[in-house]
């Protein structure tokens, strides 16, 4: 094989191949371009996403919080209330005096449907003192009541 | 065309690029796509004649390159000499492409040599006819070398590199890419002589 030959497989395999894949040349560059593009939108979207998540939950737990504190307020102010409404929700129950005055007094004689009767007055106090000791709170209630009994007489 | 050389003081010119391609991964792992660019274009010709030389198609070849530098994009942190980073794209251009050998093994044998005589039967310039079918012929030529040869062939002749260079990318000694160089040549020889002194 002459020397000539030689140089002309070389060129013409180096045109060959030069012809063949310098047209592929740039396709990288305009893929990765490409490829970083769709990255960087990917990334600023799941960024939002993030922020805006963060955002809703944080908002969700001073709503939580703000609700679980709002609900707090009565129960842990420490104040005398007017009026127990519901003693079995203390934690410790409260302790209750109750004291209660019923004395009785004849009025005599009453005429009732043309019926002669004997009259009997009961007066009632009735006086209930509530203290809770896990807040301190003292309340006293003083109920009256009056009770009128009437004894019949008989005629003969 | 080789890529440019940055020589630097108290180096040699291997030294010289190696620290240059690690400075530019370690741009381009930081995020700095001009970096990653400056990687593609050293190293785009070398990715197409690997790819080439396995595949031998230049479309699907430039398919391959353009999927290897993208994975080779995201997985750069991966890289664990940054220097080498020639040879370790070319890994991934070689298992891409045995990836799409084994998709397209299905395909139907020979359908490029039938469509290549469905072209030729255009009507068109003697030169031009000519010229076309001396590439075909030199193609069909490369085709007939096995892969690690006609790899070693292209990178020769398509990026002018040297035994050293083409060894450390196909895992071969510089004295069995010489053997494989001399042998490609002269089956390639044999079957183009005469094309080339008709030419």
């Amino acid at each position: 094989m002459s020397e000539r030959s030689e140089h002309e497989l070389d060129e013409l395999l180096g045109r060959h191949l030069g012809a063949c894949l310098d047209g592929q040349l740039g396709r990288a560059t305009a893929a990765f371009r490409a490829a970083e593009r769709a990255e960087r939108r990917t990334a600023a979207a799941a960024r939002w996403r993030w922020w805006a998540g963060g955002a809703v939950g944080v908002a969700a737990g001073v709503a939580i919080a703000w609700m679980m504190f709002a609900n707090r307020l009565p129960h842990g102010s420490i104040s005398k209330p007017d009026l127990v409404t519901d003693m079995s929700t203390a934690a410790v129950p409260p302790m209750v005096q109750s004291t209660t005055w019923s004395p009785v007094k004849d009025d005599g004689l009453a005429v009732v449907d043309d019926q002669p009767v004997r009259q009997w007055r009961r007066q009632i106090v009735e006086e209930v003192e509530w203290y809770d000791a896990k807040d301190g709170a003292m309340v006293r209630t003083r109920m009256p009541r009056q009770q009128i009994i009437l004894i019949g007489l008989r005629a003969d | 065309m080789r890529a440019t050389r940055v020589l630097l003081p108290g180096r040699n010119v291997a030294e010289s690029i190696e620290l240059a391609v690690a400075e530019l991964v370690a741009r381009a792992c930081r995020g700095d796509g001009s970096a990653f660019e400056e990687l593609i274009r050293r190293h785009e010709r070398l990715a197409l004649g690997v790819a080439y030389g396995a595949l031998h198609d230049p479309q699907r070849a430039g398919d391959a390159v353009q999927e290897a530098f993208i994975r080779a994009w995201r997985r750069l942190g991966d890289l664990a000499e940054p220097a080498r980073f020639g040879p370790w794209l070319c890994g991934i251009v070689r298992n891409l492409c045995a990836d799409e050998r084994r998709r397209r093994r299905l395909a139907v044998c020979g359908i490029d040599a039938a469509l290549g005589e469905a072209c030729g039967k255009t009507r068109e310039p003697a030169e031009e006819m000519g010229r076309r079918e001396l590439g075909e012929r030199v193609a069909a030529a490369l085709r007939d070398l096995d892969e690690t040869t006609r790899t070693a062939v292209v990178l020769r002749y398509y990026e002018n590199l040297s035994s050293r260079e083409i060894g450390e990318l196909i895992g071969l000694s510089p004295a069995a890419v010489d053997m494989r160089l001399m042998r490609g040549r002269a089956a390639l020889k044999e079957k183009l002589v005469l094309e080339v002194n008709e030419t």
